[in-house]
């Protein structure tokens, strides 16, 4: 910007800019025809740029285009006339040549300016770019950072829950399990105790010659009693045994996640022909109606999902005291897969509504079932990134409502 | 910023005509160049213009001479008022002794006006300026018309700035040369800041204002 230094159209334009030789010829050459002979064009240091004839004793007239002279026509006395009238016509000729100037140079300068200033914003505009893009990969990078961090949390959120889980779940087995062990092991002792028994019976059974009932020791009937206690007993440990491994299988199940397993399938395929065969047992005394819609296909645990889907059937089955009907239904909701069991079984109040998820929580007697049906259920939809839900009126019915994610893609969990 | 040719005793002032668009900057200069009186007056130079729009910038040259032979150089120039010719505008005013804000006094005017205040002052800064040093006066023109924004209500907008405002009908010869001799006040103390060390200017305000004015007919 020309902020010191004065512009080029301001400067004082001197005789001979404003006067380009080719026009001090034309000048010159009008003088004569006029009839001047004899005269002179000079600036302000003398210099001469115009001479005409015997140049002595000659008067002067200022040229001043602006306010100073800024040059003179000298002129013999005789053509003070001519003289007067060439002053006139030479000054407005330097006029405008002088605005002339000025035109061109202020629009040189602004010319230039302009480029100059297009210049600088050009620059900046490429440093902002550049900026812009460095910011760019940054926030990459930080969002990036704020993924992992989020994911880390979410991990750590999802494992504290599963300790919490697996703390309550700890609780449930240690009861569940310790029951059936107590007797198990109670069992074992008297049976050992038998075992000692039956064992001196059969010594002196056999130490005695004629192979028939000692005579000390136990008696027949004492004998008989041991044994079919035995027998009992071993049958009910059998039983408790069972129970532990039951428990232990459920476990299993509880801790899914095994991703690798999952395939692409459309989940209502195989459904009936999976439930058949549980239904058909039941079929007597309830009245079983399958609304099963075409699915999206979507990366799942199938096996996870029928059991799942038979866990669900088999509460419902539980609800029904004698007679009653289940509704399976399966459909596409937007994208989302909806599982629906409905029955109008018992159903739940409040209380029990409340606790159904917990583990080992269940309304069935000692034996009959674990408590950990609807836990499980509720982790395989988890792991699927689905929802489940429970409506329940206690008299009227249970409607478990199970939405699931379509997944389209193989993706990690 | 004035300009001291030491060699040929010229002392060069410069004032610039600014405002918006079709506000009568030229106008300005016309009346001064036909009303004022000073000792030497150049012919008014009216660059190039465009169906009456200044394309670059007008020239009026005046001047006064010292009982030392210093000349002083009164040069007057007009700046574009179109938007479009704000380089022009920036090269005008740089070095500027001092502006004489030309406003359109019509109501829908306003807006320009505003607008070519905010960028005389951008300018102004631009170009290295001080706007609170330079002696600024503010004319609004046009009274003559219907529609147009009373003095009392501009008073009341124009309060608290620091600078005055004077009425003009350019047109008609009025208020053009007051709002002149308010400027050249404002501007001589300045020139003697300037030059304090380099020159004496040997002349006092009244007669400084009273010379590039000159006798005018009919003016009081």
């Amino acid at each position: 910007m020309t902020n010191s230094n004065e512009n080029e159209f301001e400067k004082n334009y001197t005789l001979e800019e404003l006067l380009p030789p080719k026009s001090r010829t034309r000048i010159s050459k009008a003088m004569i025809q006029m009839g001047m002979v004899n005269f002179k064009l000079i600036d302000c240091e003398g210099q001469i740029l115009i001479a005409e004839g015997p140049l002595s004793n000659l008067k002067q007239l200022a040229l001043a285009p602006e306010l100073e002279p800024i040059g003179y026509l000298q002129f013999i006395e005789s053509d003070k006339k001519l003289a007067e009238a060439a002053t006139m016509f030479i000054t407005d000729f330097l006029q405008t040549n002088w605005r002339y100037q000025m035109a061109s140079s202020v629009h040189l300068q602004t010319s230039s300016d302009d480029y100059y200033e297009l210049l600088k914003k050009n620059t900046l505009l490429e440093e902002s770019e550049e900026r812009y893009k460095i910011l760019n990969e940054a926030l990459e990078i930080k969002v990036q950072e704020q993924v992992k961090n989020i994911e880390d949390s979410q991990r750590q959120l999802y494992e504290t829950e599963k300790l919490a889980s697996i703390g309550q779940l700890a609780a449930g087995i240690a009861h569940e399990v310790n029951n059936p062990m107590a007797f198990i092991s109670c069992n074992l002792n008297t049976a050992s105790e038998y075992l000692t028994e039956i064992k001196e019976y059969y010594e002196n059974f056999m130490s005695s010659s004629q192979k028939m009932a000692p005579q000390v020791g136990f008696v027949q009937t004492e004998i008989e009693f041991v044994l079919s206690d035995f027998q009992k007993m071993i049958q009910e440990s059998i039983e408790g045994a069972k129970r532990v491994t039951k428990i232990v299988s459920d476990l299993q199940e509880f801790s899914i996640t095994d991703s690798h397993k999952r395939r692409l399938v459309d989940i209502s395929e195989n459904l009936e022909a999976r439930t058949k065969h549980f239904i058909d047992s039941f079929k007597k005394r309830i009245r079983f109606v399958a609304d099963i819609d075409k699915l999206n296909s979507t990366y799942c645990n199938h096996e996870h999902i029928y059991r799942m889907l038979f866990n669900l059937i088999s509460n419902s089955v539980n609800a029904i005291e004698k007679y009653g009907t289940i509704n399976i239904k399966c459909l596409m909701q937007e994208h989302n897969i909806l599982l629906i069991v409905k029955d109008d079984g018992n159903g739940m109040d409040k209380n029990t509504l409340e606790k159904a998820f917990e583990p080992f929580f269940t309304t069935q007697e000692v034996g009959e079932g674990v408590g950990l049906g609807l836990t499980v259920s509720r982790d395989i939809v988890k792991s699927h990134g689905g929802v489940i839900g429970i409506e329940s009126t206690l008299f009227k019915g249970t409607t478990v409502r199970v939405t699931l994610p379509v997944i389209e893609m193989a993706v990690k969990v | 910023m004035a300009s001291w040719d030491k060699e040929r005793k010229i002392l060069t002032l410069k004032i610039v005509f600014y405002g918006p668009a079709m506000s009568g900057k030229t106008t300005n200069l016309t009346v001064l160049h036909d009303l004022l009186n000073p000792e030497l007056k150049g012919d008014l130079q009216i660059l190039e213009t465009k169906n009456d729009r200044t394309l670059f910038f007008d020239l009026l040259p005046l001047g006064i001479k010292l009982a030392d032979g210093t000349l002083i150089k009164l040069k007057l120039y007009t700046v574009p008022g179109q938007v479009i010719h704000n380089t022009t505008r920036k090269a005008v005013i740089s070095r500027a002794d001092g502006i004489i804000f030309v406003a359109d006094s019509q109501n829908n005017q306003s807006n320009n006006n505003g607008s070519s205040f905010d960028n005389m002052i951008e300018n102004v800064g631009l170009v290295g300026l001080n706007i609170q040093k330079l002696p600024v006066v503010v004319q609004f023109n046009k009274r003559d018309l219907e529609n147009i924004v009373s003095s009392h209500q501009l008073e009341r907008r124009w309060k608290k700035t620091p600078w005055k405002l004077f009425y003009a009908t350019a047109i008609n010869h009025e208020g053009v040369i007051e709002t002149f001799k308010a400027l050249l006040e404002l501007v001589y103390p300045t020139i003697g800041d300037e030059f304090a060390s380099k020159k004496e200017l040997g002349i006092s305000k009244e007669d400084f204002v009273k010379l590039l004015v000159g006798e005018v007919d009919g003016y009081k």
